[in-house]
């Protein structure tokens, strides 16, 4: 009981006791001495006197009030203890808050408890009443492991803490911060039982610099022995510093590299080789000049399994095709390599079959060969599950074949035989698994090309030309009639120029061709000179503005230029070399008469341009108008010499290949020294690696990340017939052999009983495992955990809960040896080992995997900033899911208390009491006004006396 | 008068307590006393009146008689009844009226059900003398009703037949707030008893809290509706993307129109209606996605691909007339049959094209710096502007009306142009009109100074004034309508002009006389201009029920209407924000500072969470407070006790007056 108090209605009323006094004693001392000394007189004052107060307070409505602990009400704080709480100014601001609650709660009878949390859970302070002592209690308990933080299951732990949860609350003081698991899954739960959930935001942003390795990415190819390749670092910084990365690969320093860290993110590109196979346990480190606020978070441990993949199946539609391929890529005996026809019987004939290959390279063969010639059913499909969920590696190679007619008769033409292409046909691979599967559309395609026609108007273009037309309306009738060469995604742009340039049409997309007609219809001003240089300067200003064209082209429509010849030159020099802009001139009647001048300005223009100089007249003006307009179109087989461009520079399959030098000894980076004859054209798909391509970037050779696997297409052939000069020299074989280690498995693809996903998480890691052969009773399967030196450390058929690494779901019969659940909280690579025995204890199967673990995401001081919301946001979401508050202020939580009825209030109300004694004594008031009487100690007196008497009386007798 | 404790009653003993005192106390006492003790008391006697004496004595009784009659009273407590503690008998209905309540499959929709449902339970508890309270949970609560009685019964026929009338609301309702209101009827009656009626169904209800949710929804139930569309380009023509959910558990066919108005009309006979139409299955609670796409565009995409079986998307390939590279507005329309509602069956999709601004850029000597920056400003605005530029030749009069930005570079107009914005280059004369004047031409120490922002102004976001160098510019008295932004040793080089009829831009200096134009601060210069000036009315063309839009105008004012009525008083500042309460067809008009009289539209539609008939929602909040004892009745002691101490009073004066 506490807060007792005796509370008055109307405590004004009290003033009545003087009254009350006054006009009690009044006649009583008006009485004589003699009178009023009587016990009578005085024992009646008093009792009326009593009386008179029980009435009067009673009349002021008197009440005792006081309240009792609401005894029910119980508060679990949940504090998360873990690393990223334990700076000292944020521990000292978590433990104050800590204080803070206790202090308060303590007045009101709640059952408070702790419960401390990081990866795993210490009931730190029991719920008690007694609150008194607990802040020490809770910091003198046991320490959970803080290297991790684990809301949901400490929520789920604080749930079942709780003796009256509709009563309850768990306040949860945190970071915010989440390494394993997801408290956002529990919550409903936790509403659901009826319990609050209210949340502290104790924030652990640390001002103090630190960077950290996050992650690693090794080239998502095969990688092969002595090999160059670039790994990318995954790097975050609080601070600019210059850091030193290093990587270390089984104990040797194998890269180094010392960067400039940018605040936040960025990735950097580590060389590297390994130079052997197997596994490699690599270790980075990043070490700044600046003091580091977490040191565990600057080495970073992953590992590399090298296999050695060189079990090549090469597939030809003709005999002796590969011959030259197989000749080329097995000089060093470098692969094993089986070459089998596409109508053979003996290709393999299941997914397992084909998995005992590492690649399978397709050379020159057609969909149709593949789906119809090929004697082993459903090979494309069964090719398609070899690459997309095995892994294995696919590469296409290009060929002809000869064109056939309706009849089926070869076509020919002036004398020879006419080729049409076979592994990239574009009628035979639409629609089909194999296009599917392949980095590239055999499809009709002309890059989108932007287009700015520059139009003469000046005098000359009134005159007639040698049919007696005007040249201007020639040029207009040109135009128009050239619009249908231009597709939709093309561009085109008018501008005309004679004292000024004009611009007529802007860029206007070609499905527009109204409104182009409008404005080729609205030329029609002819002035006196022609000022080509301006114009040029605007074609290019507005090419330059037009992001979606792979082509930006200007047309210049003229009968005879005049212009500063080297100044227009060098112009348009500058826009090919700056922007990719080509130039041509369409001369109408140009060089006729006195404008050969015109006409050499043109074909200086043309040459810097790389465009060139057309001049016709009439209906031949539109027919070389639109063969100039269409000259970009990919066809599907090229016959051109030309030396394949690097588009991805970054791409290791072009390491250390010989770039392409001009007679003038200048380098073209761009460029390979090796030449092709021809290509077969194709439009890469849209997430391929274009690695090679012809000009306006029309592929040569693509590759794709095709599920597990990947697939690589190169849109020529390699059987000598216009890959001789590449095949023959070492920069072209070099290519297609870091093409050939490029598409090979990331890990071994061969047939397994056992396969295994690995679900990892933090601490927490999930293994599924999933078997070829249905589970039979009495198959067993043993998982064992080994350490990189080869040391035991988990046993995956038996529970555990301590060491480095521990069993949370042991792998048994009764979940058919399916899944297991570990916990591994040391840095390092692991070997993870099952073996599946049948009944007679007969090896049915093994699988070796490995696993690594570089440092808990606790010491990842960016793991918050990277999240979509704020830590508060995301609190304040827990709390509100609940029902609960996240608290505003840590000076002031008021909210935790809030909506728990802390006390009962209780009122005695005394009337009944104090009437009751009012009428006795009022009773005994009167009694005594009528009656004479005697103290008990008189009447003994006198009884004593009496007989007292009586025995002298009878002594006298 | 009630008498709390009846028992009390035994006080009354009291009275016969006080009669037996009476009866037995003693007539005489035998005293040996002295004659002249007698003498005197006869002396007394014969002083007073008999008769008053006896009177005084019977009075004495009686008061005695009435003080322990007080005394018995209050023991037994009596009050006068001011209310009854009322059990079971007062109820507050909380009506869900956000939009999903207004699926229909039948006669009746989930409001109209909801709301029979409340009218029956608050007609009840009223005939049996209840107490009843009906809050409409809208996009705020509110009373509808508040603890009215069976005295008011006939208001609750007229409420409910007003919302029944009403009908439903468009948005999401707040049903944390309408049990926030409980508690204040919960202060006065602690047992009254809460009804959700809802479509929603809540993971934990806190005790006290009936959600009548079974009655409200009808098994059957299935909605239909258009979540969301917009646009891309691709291969330059419009691909139409479309988000359609269905939510019920049966197979469903609806049919998607769309009506594409004034398309095409660059296109001869273009500018008419493409209508457009797909037919969806649904097999149970899902969402599709169809896309609208040109074959060109989807050939570009997948052409020769096996396109992976993805029940979620739909492609429908556009061919020859029905490609669309321009379109003013599109009317997305599903037809159900019947779905549960049908407002969220259609979309529209606003200011397909767009609107013009016309540039002219007049130069002494054009710079190809001027030329890229507006063909940048070109491209960077151009999904929302179709901007066009007209450069003016050498020796041609450049316009001074007509054109919504006037770029003058050194060469100046005669007269300042009042229907656009007016940018002055490095003027060589001050155009009439324009408020200004060249002083003199000054060129700077060491041929060049670096800028120094004077205020921070929108126009100069993201651009680094200190930057800038420039080595010649003319010194410029500027009136006060001008603010200067930037200065050059002192003197104002960056000046904006904004009143309502003259609206004008002012760089003193030359480009040639600047590293200003190699710098990327010169396009973010141009389009912070080109944005300060030119403000997007909204920055979305479709938005929910309820949700807030900021507005910004080009003109003095702005209204807004629903249809022909409008929404509210026009906006006079800005930005102004507006907040939608009602689904459909929005018109924004505006006279532009140009002089432009500009209508634009935005479509406002139901909340797409609500479109889903079968929601399912977390905790509900508990408004239930520990029941305190209330002053249900006046107690009557505080009048007895003060009779008892006026008896108490009487009683002990009389007494006195009969011993003295």
């Amino acid at each position: 009981m506490h807060n007792f108090r005796i509370e008055f209605s109307h405590p004004w009323l009290l003033l009545l006791l003087i009254p009350a006094l006054a006009l009690t004693l009044w006649p009583y001392f008006r009485l004589a001495k003699r009178y009023r000394r009587t016990r009578n007189r005085i024992t009646s004052i008093v009792l009326h006197l009593i009386v008179m107060v029980l009435a009067i307070t009673t009349l002021a409505g008197i009440t005792f009030n006081y309240q009792l602990n609401n005894l029910e009400n119980e508060i679990l704080l949940l504090v998360d203890v873990s690393q990223s709480e334990d700076d000292e100014d944020v521990a000292q601001t978590r433990d104050e808050f800590i204080e803070l609650v206790l202090q308060d709660s303590q007045y009101d009878g709640f059952k408070v408890g702790v419960v401390t949390f990081g990866y795993n859970q210490v009931y730190a302070v029991p719920l008690t009443h007694e609150v008194t002592g607990i802040y020490d209690t809770y910091l003198a308990a046991e320490k959970p492991d803080v290297t991790a933080t684990n809301l949901a299951d400490a929520l789920i732990y604080a749930k079942d803490l709780f003796t009256n949860p509709q009563t309850s609350k768990i306040v949860l003081i945190t970071d915010g911060k989440e390494t394993d698991k997801r408290a956002e899954s529990v919550i409903r739960s936790i509403a659901a039982a009826g319990i609050k959930l209210d949340t502290a935001y104790i924030p652990s942003d640390i001002e103090d610099h630190d960077s950290q390795i996050i992650g690693v990415e090794f080239p998502e190819y095969h990688m092969s022995v002595d090999e160059e390749y670039n790994v990318e670092v995954k790097v975050q910084s609080k601070k600019e510093a210059t850091a030193l990365i290093q990587m270390m690969d089984n104990g040797s320093q194998i890269a180094v590299e010392t960067v400039e860290l940018i605040e936040g993110s960025q990735s950097i590109t580590l060389p590297f080789t390994f130079t052997d196979d197997g596994l490699h346990e690599v270790i980075f480190t990043i070490s700044t000049s600046k003091t580091e606020a977490i040191d565990v978070n600057n080495e970073y441990c992953t590992y590399h399994y090298l296999e050695i993949f060189d079990k090549l199946l090469v597939i030809e539609s003709t005999d002796g095709e590969s011959t030259a391929f197989v000749n080329m890529i097995n000089a060093e005996n470098d692969y094993e390599v089986i070459v089998k026809n596409i109508t053979a019987d003996d290709l393999p004939k299941t997914v397992e079959q084909l998995r005992g290959y590492d690649q399978v390279v397709l050379n020159n063969i057609s969909n149709k060969n593949l789906t119809k010639d090929c004697k082993v059913a459903n090979f494309d499909v069964m090719l398609n599950e070899y690459v997309q969920q095995y892994g294995g590696g696919l590469f296409t190679i290009g060929g002809s074949r000869d064109k056939l007619d309706e009849n089926g008769n070869v076509v020919m033409e002036d004398g020879e035989v006419v080729k049409e292409a076979n592994a990239y046909n574009r009628t035979d691979m639409a629609n089909s698994l194999y296009q599917q599967m392949l980095p590239v559309q055999a499809i009709n395609y002309t890059p989108p090309a932007g287009v700015v026609f520059c139009l003469d108007t000046s005098g000359s273009m009134a005159s007639a030309d040698n049919k007696g037309v005007k040249k201007l309306d020639s040029a207009k009738k040109a135009l128009t009639n050239c619009l249908p060469a231009l597709n939709d995604r093309d561009y085109m742009g008018i501008i005309t120029f004679d004292d000024f340039q004009d611009t007529v049409l802007e860029m206007t997309p070609c499905i527009q061709q109204d409104k182009i007609r409008a404005a080729i219809s609205s030329i029609s001003k002819a002035s006196a000179s022609t000022e080509l240089e301006d114009s040029v300067d605007r074609a290019g200003q507005m090419l330059r503005a037009l992001k979606n064209v792979d082509k930006r082209h200007i047309i210049v429509i003229s009968d005879g230029l005049a212009g500063d010849a080297d100044a227009v030159a060098a112009r348009v020099t500058e826009l090919y070399e700056n922007s990719n802009i080509t130039l041509s001139v369409v001369g109408i009647a140009m060089g006729e008469g006195n404008a050969m001048d015109g006409y050499k300005l043109a074909e200086k223009m043309a040459t810097a341009g790389h465009g060139r100089v057309i001049t016709a007249t009439g209906d031949a003006l539109t027919t070389e108008m639109i063969k100039e307009l269409n000259s970009n179109e990919v066809k599907e087989l090229e016959l051109t010499t030309f030396n394949p461009t690097i588009n991805n520079m970054f791409s290791p399959l072009v390491n250390g290949l010989a770039r392409f030098e001009d007679e003038e000894g200048g380098q073209d980076i761009d460029k390979l020294a090796v030449s092709l004859d021809g290509f077969y054209g194709v439009k890469a798909r849209a997430n391929a690696d274009l690695v090679l391509t012809g000009d306006y970037n029309v592929p040569l050779y693509a590759q794709w990340k095709y599920g597990e696997g990947m697939v690589g297409s190169f849109m020529c052939d390699l059987s000598g017939v216009w890959s001789k000069e590449f095949m023959s020299n070492v920069n072209g074989q070099e290519f297609i052999k870091n093409v050939l280690n490029n598409l090979m498995p990331v890990s071994s693809i061969r047939y397994n009983e056992i396969s295994a996903e690995l679900n990892e998480d933090n601490y927490t890691n999930e293994l599924n495992i999933t078997y070829e052969t249905e589970y039979k009773e009495g198959d067993r399967v043993v998982g064992k955990i080994y350490s990189s030196e080869g040391a035991e450390i988990a046993d995956l058929n038996t529970l555990s809960s301590e060491g480095p690494c521990y069993v949370t779901l042991a792998m048994t019969e009764e979940n058919k040896f399916s899944r297991c659940g570990f916990v591994l909280k040391e840095s390092g690579v692991y070997k993870i080992v099952l073996i599946k025995y049948d009944a007679s204890g007969a090896e049915m199967g093994r699988l070796e995997l490995y696993k690594s673990f570089a440092y808990s995401k606790e010491y990842d001081s960016f793991l918050m900033a990277e999240e979509e919301i704020t830590p508060q946001e995301k609190l304040t979401a827990f709390a509100e899911k609940s029902g609960g508050k996240n608290i505003q202020s840590l000076d002031d939580p008021f909210e935790i208390f809030e909506g728990f009825i802390t006390d009962i209030d209780l009122v005695f109300d005394p009337r009944m009491l104090f009437m009751i004694l009012a009428i006795v004594l009022f009773l005994l008031d009167i009694a005594v006004r009528k009656f004479k009487f005697k103290w008990p100690h008189e009447l003994i007196r006198q009884y004593r006396e009496k007989k007292k008497a009586e025995q002298e009386n009878n002594v006298q007798k | 008068m009630t008498l709390l404790v009846p028992l009390g009653l035994l006080g009354l003993l009291g009275v016969v307590a006080l009669i037996i005192i009476y009866i037995i106390r003693p007539n005489y006492q035998q005293k040996f006393i002295s004659s002249t003790y007698i003498w005197k008391l006869s002396l007394k006697y014969r002083k007073k009146r008999i008769p008053t004496s006896k009177l005084r004595n019977i009075l004495l009784i009686l008061c005695q008689v009435c003080i322990l009659l007080a005394c018995t009273a209050i023991l037994t407590k009596p009050v006068r009844v001011l209310k009854t503690v009322v059990d079971e008998t007062e109820i507050i209905a909380i009506i869900d009226s956000s939009a999903s309540m207004r699926s229909k499959m039948g006669e009746t929709s989930r409001f109209d059900r909801a709301l029979s449902l409340a009218q029956e339970d608050v007609e009840d508890v009223l005939n049996n003398g209840g107490i009843a309270s009906v809050i409409l949970a809208e996009n705020h609560a509110s009373f509808v009703l508040e603890r009215i009685t069976a005295a008011e019964k006939t208001a609750v026929e007229d409420v409910f037949a007003t919302l029944f009338e009403d009908g439903c609301a468009y948005g999401s309702s707040d049903v944390k707030g309408a049990i926030a209101l409980c508690e204040d009827v919960l202060l006065q009656n602690p047992s009254a008893k809460i009804c959700l009626y809802t479509d929603t169904e809540y993971a934990y209800i806190p005790e006290g809290i009936t959600v009548e949710n079974e009655n409200v929804v009808e098994e059957d139930e299935w909605n239909a509706a258009i979540l969301d569309a917009r646009t891309e380009l691709n291969s330059n023509y419009h691909t139409f993307i479309v988000d359609v959910a269905y939510y019920g558990n049966q197979t469903k066919g609806v049919e998607l129109t769309l009506d594409i108005i004034n398309a095409n009309p660059e296109d001869e006979n273009g500018g008419g209606i493409i209508t457009l139409k797909h037919n969806i299955v649904f097999n149970a609670t899902s969402q599709k996605q169809i896309i609208f796409i040109a074959d060109t565009a989807y050939s570009e995409m997948f052409e020769g691909i096996v396109m992976e079986e993805d029940d979620s998307v739909e492609y429908v390939i556009l061919y020859e007339t029905d490609k669309v590279y321009s379109y003013k507005t599109v009317y997305f329309s599903i037809d159900t049959g019947a779905d549960a509602i049908s407002i969220d069956n259609t979309f529209n999709l606003y200011n397909g094209q767009k609107e013009i601004v016309k540039v002219q850029y007049s130069s002494a000597g054009a710079n190809p710096f001027f030329r890229g920056v507006l063909l940048t400003m070109q491209a960077a605005y151009a999904k929302k502007w179709d901007i066009r530029i007209t450069e003016v030749k050498t020796g041609e009069e450049p316009a001074i009306e007509g054109f919504d930005l006037y770029v003058y570079e050194h060469e100046m107009p005669e007269e300042t142009p009042n229907d656009g914005l007016v940018f002055f280059v490095n003027p060589d004369s001050v155009p009439k009109g324009a408020d200004f004047r060249i002083d003199d031409l000054r060129r700077t120490l060491n041929n060049s100074v670096d800028l120094t922002e004077e205020m921070e102004h929108p126009i100069l976001r993201h651009v680094t004034a200190s930057n800038i160098t420039v080595s010649q510019y003319s010194a410029i008295s500027a009136s006060d309508s001008y603010e200067t932004l930037v200065t050059c040793d002192g003197n104002p080089v960056l000046l904006t002009r904004n009143d309502a009829d003259c609206k004008v831009v002012l760089m003193p200096f030359s480009l040639h006389y600047s590293n200003l134009p190699v710098l990327k601060d010169f396009p973010l210069l141009m389009c912070n201009i080109f944005e300060y000036y030119f403000p997007s009315t909204f920055e979305k063309s479709s938005f929910e029920v309820y949700e807030t839009v900021e507005l910004k105008a080009r003109g003095e004012e702005l209204t807004v209407k629903l249809g022909d009525q409008l929404v509210c008083e026009p906006f006079t500042q800005f930005p102004a924000t507006l907040k939608f309460d009602l689904p459909g067809n929005y018109i924004l008009e505006q006279t532009t500072f140009t002089g432009k009289a500009v209508k634009e539209y935005l479509y406002v539609k139901l909340p797409a969470a609500e479109s889903d008939i079968w929601q399912k929602d977390g905790v509900l909040e508990n408004p239930y407070k520990v029941e305190e004892e209330s002053d249900y009745f006046e107690d009557l002691l505080f009048y007895i006790a003060m009779a008892l101490v006026t008896l108490l009073f009487i009683e002990w004066w009389l007494q006195s007056r009969e011993t003295m």
